[in-house]
C-alpha cells in the first residue's frame, strides 16, 4: 500500500471563500450530527436515477417493511429497484414531479414507527462472494451513483468490465460548499468504504484501488488509512493508493478527475472507462455496495447534509424518500420562514417551494437553507474572473454576452456546448450575474444528443451525459417498456451463497 | 452590497492600514531628516556661498512675503554657533527691456546691512536680457555697502570723501570697547563696541547687559517688548544712533544737548549721554591702542584685585564674555592718585594722557549732516550729489544709504537690478522691524 | 413548481463592492504619503476628486436611467486620479480632469464595465495635454502643510531641482518633489501587497510588469545611457502603475496568458516612453495604450488558441 501521492489537480476551479469548514469539529459534534432520522412518511419516486422508471410492486393499503422492494425495473429497461426505508402502509401511488422536472410515479408510505425489517435484511455469513454475485447484489439493491450522477452502479460496473479497466477510483472529493455528508460517512464507516471498494474492484476485475481525497481532510485520511491497513493484509492482491488532490470545486467531477489524474480531456460521450481505463464511484455508493453485500441492506437510506448559511450543519442518515420538511424538523431551532430551500447543494441544487411533498432521493446529498439570494448588482465589468475559474476553459462573460445578444452560432463556435453547469462562474462573478445558468441552459439545449455511454440492456436512451445539474437533463425519449408478465423482484427469498 | 461584518472588518483594516502608514511615514521622515538636511545644506551652500558666506542656511517662512510679490524665498545664514550672519533673498524683478522675469540672489549682512553678494538665481530661466556681466558690474559698485541703493550719480567718492573729511585723526585700527562702571537703576551696564578700519569708524554697537544674568540684554529685551522706551524701540534707536555715529565719525557731531538728547538724529529720543561717553572712551582707547581684549582683561584684573580671589570663581563673566560687575560700592577702585576718577584704561595702564581731540577735519557739531536721519524727504544735497526723484523703489531718498553710478548708458538695466536690492531692503526692514 | 432562483445559491464574498473597497483601502498608504507630506491641500484634492467623480458618475447614471452603479469604483478612480496630480494643482484643473474621466471616458462608453481605458489615467493624460504648465506645480514635501492657496491659484512650482542630489533613503520614503501618490515606493508596495493578500489582484501581473520593466531598463541603461534603473524604479511611478492601474478589472484583463502579455506590453511601453520623456507620461501613456490594446490581445489569444487546438487536436 503506497503512502499516498500528491496530485496538483487542475488549475481552474476554486476553493470557495465561504465554505464551512467542519474538519475541526469535535467527536461530540460528529456523534450528534450523525443522527438517524425516522420520518413519519416517505415519498418514493420510481425514478431516481438515469434510466427508466420502475414499476410499483405494491398497492395502496399494503404493509411494507424496511428493505422491501417497492418498485421494480421492468424487464429490458435501464432501471434499478426502489426499496422502502421505513415500515408502514402504502397510502397512495400517484405521479409526482420532482424539482428536476422528472415526472414519475411515486409510492407514498405512512410509517408505523415500528422499524420492521424485511426478512431478507440480515448480515451475510460469508462476504467472500463471487464477482457475479456482487454484481447481482448491487443491481438488486438499487444502488446508483450517489454523488449526484445517478447512474445505476451496475451499468458502470458492466461498462468497466467491457472496457477492461485497470483502476477503480473511489471519489471522496466532495468539494461543494456546505456539503459534508461524504466526509462524515468516511470517518464513521471507513472500513465499509474500503471493503466495498475491494468488492467492486473484484467484481470488475480490477486490482488497483485509488482513493481520491482532498489533502486537507486529515481526519478522513486517517480513518481511511487505518481501514486500508486493516484490509491490506486480508486482500493483499489489491493495491490501495491514497491520492491527494487540492480542495477545489468541482474537483470531484469525472472530467476534472480525468484531467488531474491522467492529463486527459474527455470529449462529449467519452467516459473514464474508455479513455482512461478507470472507473470511478462515489464513496457513498461504495459504502452502499458493501452494506448490500455484508448486511443485505438495499439502498434505502443515505447520509444527507442539512446546512444553513449561519453555519449550522447536521449530517443525518435518512431514509430515501423522506420529505425535506421532515429533515428540517429534526434540527432544533431551524426555521424555514423567509428562506430559500434548496434541494441539493448550494451549487447544483434546485430551489423548492413545497418541502412537504419533495422527497430526498438516492442522489440527494444535501439540503440547504439560504437566507438571502443576491441579485445582480452591476453590469458585467469584463474582469475575467469567470474565465479564470471555469473548469472547462470557457470564457463565460463573452458567451453570456453573445447569448444575450442572440449570436448563438458564435456562442457555439466558442465552445459553449462544453459547459458543465457547475455554476463556478456565477459564484465568482463580482456583479452577481448568473452567468452559469444562462450559458448552461444554452449549452444543454444546443449540445449534441449523443448516446448515453452507460447502457445495460434495453433501448438506448439519450440523456445529457455531462451536466452536473439534473435540471439540465434533456428529457428521455419515450420509454419502450416491454411488457412482460414477469418482473424481477430482487431480495425476495434470496439466500446467501 | 456588503454586510455589517464585512464593513466592520474593512473599517478595521482601513484604520489599521492608515495608522501603520502614518507611523511608517513619520519614521521614514525621522530617519531621513539628516539626509535631507545634508542635501539641502549642500544645495544651499552650492547656491548661496557666493552670495553670503555662512556655515548653514535656514529657509524662512514668513507671512510678510505675501506682501512682497517679488520675494520668492528668504534664507538666513548662520555661523557654526548659530549666530545669524546674514540673509540671502531670492527676488524676482521684471526686465523692462523684454518684460521677462529676472531672478536674483541678494546677500545682506545681518549686522551691518551691507550687501554681501548679488548674482543670478540658479533656477532663473535666463529669459531676461540682463547679462551676468551687467549684474557683476552692479555688484562691484554695491559690494560691502549698505542698502538701500540709489543710482545715476557720482556719489560714492563724495560719500567716502565726506567720511574722510569727517573722520577723526589718530585712530588706530582694531576693536575697542568701553562699558559703564556702574549699573543704572535697572541693573543695566551699558557698553559700546567700536570697530575701526583704516582710521575710520566702521562698526558701532551699543547695548547693555544686566547685573542679573538671567535678564536678557537691553536690545533683546526691547525687541521682546520687555524694555520699553518712548518712540521707537530701544534696539532701533540704538541702531540708528550707531549708524549715525558711523556717518559722522565724531560723537560731538551728534549734537547732544544738555539733557542728553539729540535733535539731529531722526528717530532717537532716548538719552544718548551714556552712549556718547562710551564712544568717547572707545575713541580714546583707540588712540591709546587699548583694545577690547585689554580692556576686558583690565576689568578682570581690577575685580580680581578687589576680592583678592580667583576671578573665575566670582562668576561675574556672562556667556558673551563681558564682565558683569557694578563698581557702585567700590568708589576707590578707579580713583586716581590725585583723587580724580579714572577709566579702565587709565587705571590699568596708568596712562593719563589726553586723547580727547574730537575736532573733525571740517564738520562742526550741529551742522547739517548727511544721511537719512535728518528725515528730510525733499532731497538730500550733499556735495555734488543730486538726484531727480523724491523716492526710488518706494523708498524715500532720505533712506538711501549707497549711491552708485550704475551701468553707463544702461539706466533701465541698472534700475531693474537696483530694484531687486531695494526690494530686499524693504522686506528686511519689515521683517526685522528695524531700519538699515 | 415555481422556480424563482437557480443555482448557485451562495456567492463569493468578493463581490463588486468588496473588490472596490479593497482597491480603495489599498490606496490608503499612498494617500497617507500625500497627506503627511503635503498636508491639507493634498487631503482636499483627493477628497474633491473622489467626490466629484462619484457624483458625476451617479448623475450620469441617473440621466441614462440605468440601474444604479456602485459608487465605490468611482471613488477609486477619483482618488487614483488625484494621486497622480502635482500637489499644487488648483481645483479647477482637477475638476476638468475628473469630468473628462467620468463623463467622456466612462459614461459615454457605457458606464461601469464598459470603459476601454482607465478613466483615471485618461483623465490625467488629458490634464497633461490641456494644462501642460500644471506639471510644474510641485512642492518640496514636508513644507507648507497648511498652505491651501494653491488650490485656487496653483503655484509657480520649483522647477530646476535635481533628483540626482537626493539620497536613496529620501527616494524610498518619497521625500522629493513629485506627484501626490507616486513618490514613496515603499507605500506603493504596501498597497500592492494588500491587494494581492486580499486576492483582488493576481500576483503574476505586477510581477511580470515589474520584471520586464527592470530588464528593459537595464538594457536601456547599458545601451542608451539613460538614468539608472534603481532611480527609475523609485522615482518614475512604475510601482503606481503596477499596483493601481494594472489592477483595474474593467480595463485590464486579470487572468491567464492575456494578462501577462498585457503586463509585458505595458512594461515595454513604459521603458520606451521613459527613454523619450519623463514625468506623468511614463505612468499614464502605457496604461492608456494597453487599455486600447486589450481587445486586440484578447482576440489574438483566442485566434492563436483555436488555431493551436485545430492543428494539434488539443482541447482545454
Amino acid at each position: 500500500m503506497s503512502a499516498g501521492r500528491h496530485n496538483y489537480s487542475f488549475y481552474k476551479g476554486f476553493h470557495s471563500d465561504n465554505a464551512l469548514d467542519f474538519s475541526k469539529r469535535s467527536s461530540f459534534d460528529r456523534d450528534v450530527m450523525l443522527e438517524r432520522v425516522y420520518p413519519r412518511r416517505l415519498i418514493l419516486p420510481m425514478r431516481q436515477h438515469y434510466g427508466d422508471e420502475c414499476v410499483p410492486v405494491v398497492k395502496p393499503g399494503e404493509t411494507v417493511t424496511i428493505g422491501q422492494c417497492i418498485g421494480a425495473p421492468a424487464p429490458g429497461t435501464m432501471a434499478v429497484p426502489v426499496h422502502s426505508g421505513i415500515s408502514g402502509t402504502v397510502t397512495d401511488i400517484r405521479p409526482i414531479v420532482l424539482p428536476d422536472d422528472t415526472t414519475c410515479k411515486a409510492v407514498f408510505i405512512e410509517g408505523d414507527r415500528k422499524r420492521t425489517f424485511h426478512p431478507s435484511v440480515r448480515p451475510r455469513n460469508n462476504v467472500n462472494v463471487s464477482a457475479a454475485t456482487v454484481m447481482g447484489i448491487i443491481r438488486d439493491a438499487g444502488i446508483v451513483g450517489m454523488g449526484g450522477e445517478g447512474i445505476p452502479t451496475i451499468v458502470k460496473l458492466n461498462r468497466a468490465k467491457r472496457f477492461k479497466v485497470k483502476e477503480l477510483l473511489v471519489n471522496c472529493l466532495q468539494s461543494e460548499p456546505y456539503a459534508d455528508s461524504d466526509y462524515l460517512m468516511i470517518c464513521e464507516y471507513a472500513d465499509h468504504v474500503i471493503m466495498g471498494a475491494v468488492a467492486m474492484a473484484g467484481a470488475c476485475g480490477v486490482r488497483i484501488i485509488n482513493i481520491l481525497i482532498s489533502k486537507d481532510r486529515k481526519n478522513e485520511i486517517t480513518a481511511l488509512r487505518s481501514a486500508m491497513e486493516r484490509t491490506f493484509s486480508k486482500y493483499s492482491g489489491y493495491a490501495f493508493n491514497l491520492i491527494y488532490l487540492k480542495p477545489r470545486f468541482p474537483q470531484g467531477y469525472y472530467r476534472m478527475v480525468a484531467r488531474a489524474l491522467y492529463g486527459v480531456n474527455l470529449d462529449e460521450g467519452e467516459g473514464l472507462e474508455g479513455r482512461c481505463r478507470a472507473v470511478m464511484f462515489n464513496c457513498s455508493t461504495v459504502y452502499a455496495c458493501w452494506n448490500a453485500i455484508a448486511e443485505s441492506m438495499p439502498l434505502c437510506t443515505r447520509t444527507v447534509s442539512i446546512s444553513t448559511e449561519d453555519g449550522l450543519l447536521r449530517n443525518v442518515i435518512a431514509p430515501i424518500g423522506t420529505p425535506v420538511s421532515e429533515l428540517f424538523d429534526t434540527v432544533n431551532g431551524i426555521s424555514t420562514t423567509s428562506k430559500t430551500i434548496v434541494w441539493g447543494n448550494c451549487f447544483t441544487g434546485i430551489q423548492i417551494d413545497n418541502p412537504d411533498v419533495t422527497p430526498i432521493i438516492k442522489t440527494t446529498s444535501g439540503v440547504c437553507l439560504i437566507t438571502k439570494i443576491q441579485d445582480a448588482t452591476a453590469p458585467c465589468i469584463g474582469c475575467g474572473r469567470c474565465a479564470d475559474v471555469c473548469p472547462v476553459g470557457l470564457e463565460p462573460d463573452k458567451l453570456y454576452r453573445l447569448i444575450n445578444e442572440g449570436h448563438e452560432s458564435a456562442a457555439v463556435k466558442f465552445n459553449a456546448g462544453r459547459c458543465i453547469n457547475c455554476s463556478a462562474c456565477s459564484y465568482i462573478c463580482p456583479s452577481n450575474i448568473n452567468v452559469g445558468h444562462a450559458v448552461g441552459m444554452f449549452a444543454a439545449a444546443k449540445r449534441k444528443k449523443s448516446s448515453f455511454p452507460y447502457t445495460a440492456v434495453g433501448d438506448r436512451q439519450w440523456v445529457d451525459d455531462i451536466s452536473l445539474l439534473s435540471a439540465d437533463t434533456v428529457k428521455a425519449a419515450e420509454k419502450k417498456i416491454q411488457k412482460s408478465d414477469s418482473l424481477t423482484l430482487p431480495f425476495e427469498g434470496w439466500e446467501s451463497e | 452590497m456588503l454586510n455589517r461584518k464585512q464593513l466592520l472588518r474593512f473599517t478595521i483594516e482601513a484604520v489599521l492600514l492608515s495608522a501603520v502608514s502614518v507611523i511608517v511615514m513619520l519614521l521614514g521622515i525621522f530617519a531621513t531628516n539628516s539626509s535631507e538636511y545634508e542635501r539641502v545644506q549642500n544645495s544651499y551652500m552650492a547656491n548661496f556661498s557666493n552670495v553670503l558666506d555662512a556655515d548653514s542656511y535656514d529657509r524662512i517662512q514668513s507671512n510678510l512675503m505675501e506682501g512682497y510679490s517679488g520675494v520668492n524665498a528668504v534664507y538666513e545664514g548662520v555661523d557654526a554657533n548659530g549666530t545669524p550672519v546674514g540673509f540671502v533673498v531670492e527676488v524676482q524683478v521684471t526686465d523692462h527691456a523684454n518684460g521677462q522675469p529676472l531672478n536674483l540672489l541678494v546677500g545682506v549682512d545681518y549686522n551691518t546691512a551691507q550687501l554681501t553678494g548679488l548674482m543670478r538665481a540658479p533656477d532663473d530661466l535666463h529669459l531676461s536680457t540682463i547679462t551676468d556681466e551687467q549684474i557683476a558690474v552692479i555688484l562691484g559698485q554695491t559690494y560691502g555697502h549698505q542698502i538701500p541703493v540709489a543710482y545715476g550719480v557720482q556719489n560714492e567718492d563724495q560719500a567716502s570723501d565726506s567720511t574722510e573729511q569727517l573722520r577723526l585723526e589718530g585712530l588706530n585700527d582694531g576693536v575697542y570697547y568701553a562699558q559703564t562702571l556702574s549699573a543704572d537703576r535697572t541693573g543695566y551696564i551699558d557698553y559700546v563696541e567700536m570697530s575701526i578700519e583704516n582710521g575710520v569708524i566702521t562698526m558701532v554697537q551699543w547695548d547693555a547687559f544686566n547685573t542679573d544674568m538671567n535678564i536678557k540684554n537691553r536690545r533683546e529685551s526691547s525687541l521682546d517688548g520687555v524694555y520699553e522706551v518712548s518712540g521707537l524701540n530701544w534696539a532701533s534707536q540704538s541702531y540708528i544712533l550707531c549708524h549715525a555715529l558711523i556717518d559722522v565719525q565724531n560723537p560731538d557731531l551728534l549734537a547732544m544737548k544738555s539733557d542728553g538728547t539729540t535733535d539731529i538724529v531722526d528717530g532717537v529720543t532716548v538719552n544718548i549721554r551714556t552712549f556718547v561717553n562710551l564712544c568717547v572712551e572707545c575713541i580714546e582707547n583707540s588712540r591709546a591702542q587699548f583694545d577690547k581684549e585689554m580692556y576686558i582683561a583690565g576689568l578682570q584684573e581690577i575685580v580680581d584685585g578687589l576680592f583678592e580671589g580667583d576671578f573665575e570663581s566670582l562668576g561675574v563673566v556672562n556667556d558673551d564674555g563681558f564682565v558683569v560687575f557694578s563698581f557702585d560700592g567700590y568708589p576707590g577702585a578707579f580713583m586716581g592718585p590725585d583723587g580724580s576718577q579714572m577709566n579702565v584704561r587709565q587705571r590699568i595702564t596708568g596712562d593719563m594722557a589726553d586723547y580727547s581731540d574730537f575736532d573733525s577735519a571740517s564738520a562742526d557739531a550741529g551742522e547739517e549732516l548727511t544721511g537719512d536721519y535728518r528725515g528730510n524727504e525733499d532731497g538730500v544735497r550733499t556735495g555734488d550729489i543730486s538726484v531727480d526723484a523724491d523716492s526710488i523703489d518706494g523708498l524715500p531718498m532720505s533712506e538711501i544709504k549707497t549711491y552708485i553710478e550704475g551701468l553707463e548708458g544702461q539706466l533701465q538695466v541698472t534700475s531693474d537690478i537696483v530694484t531687486a536690492i531695494n526690494t530686499v531692503y524693504r522686506f528686511l526692514k519689515d521683517y526685522l522691524n528695524w531700519m538699515a | 413548481m415555481n422556480m424563482k432562483h437557480s443555482a448557485p445559491f451562495i456567492h463569493t464574498e468578493m463581490n463588486d463592492s468588496y473588490i472596490s473597497i479593497v482597491h480603495l483601502i489599498s490606496l490608503i498608504p499612498v494617500m497617507a504619503v500625500a497627506v503627511v507630506y503635503y498636508g491639507v491641500r493634498a487631503a482636499i484634492l483627493i477628497l474633491f476628486c473622489a467626490g466629484v467623480f462619484a457624483a458625476s458618475d451617479d448623475i450620469c447614471t441617473r440621466v441614462r436611467d440605468h440601474r444604479h452603479d456602485s459608487y465605490l469604483s468611482s471613488l477609486f478612480y477619483g482618488s487614483a486620479f488625484a494621486l497622480l496630480l502635482p500637489p499644487d494643482t488648483p481645483l479647477y484643473i482637477a475638476l476638468a480632469g475628473v469630468l473628462f474621466g467620468s463623463i467622456v471616458i466612462r459614461q459615454l462608453s457605457g458606464g461601469r464595465g464598459s470603459a476601454l481605458i482607465n478613466p483615471a489615467a485618461a483623465a490625467r493624460l488629458f490634464i497633461r495635454i490641456v494644462f501642460p504648465d500644471n506639471e510644474c506645480a510641485l512642492s518640496f514635501p514636508g513644507q507648507s502643510r497648511t498652505y491651501i492657496r494653491s488650490l485656487l491659484i496653483g503655484s509657480r512650482g520649483i522647477a530646476g531641482f535635481d533628483i540626482n542630489d537626493y539620497y536613496p533613503s529620501e527616494l524610498i520614503t518619497g521625500r522629493y518633489p513629485s506627484f501626490l501618490g507616486t513618490a514613496c515606493a515603499f507605500m506603493m508596495l504596501a498597497g500592492l501587497i494588500y491587494l494581492i493578500a486580499k486576492k483582488a489582484y493576481k500576483f503574476y501581473i505586477p510581477l511580470a510588469y515589474i520584471a520586464m520593466t527592470v530588464m528593459l531598463s537595464l538594457i536601456a541603461d547599458a545601451y542608451l545611457d539613460t538614468s539608472n534603473t534603481k532611480m527609475f524604479l523609485l522615482t518614475s511611478g512604475v510601482l503606481f502603475t503596477s499596483a493601481y492601474l494594472l489592477s483595474d478589472d474593467e480595463t485590464v484583463r486579470q487572468y491567464g496568458v492575456v494578462s501577462i502579455v498585457q503586463a509585458f506590453f505595458c512594461a515595454v511601453l513604459t521603458v520606451l516612453v521613459s527613454v523619450k520623456t519623463s514625468g506623468i507620461d511614463v505612468i499614464v501613456v502605457p496604461v492608456v495604450v494597453t487599455g486600447v490594446m486589450t481587445g486586440v490581445f484578447d482576440y489574438a489569444e483566442r485566434v492563436i488558441r483555436s488555431t493551436w487546438e485545430e492543428k494539434l487536436h488539443v482541447k482545454p
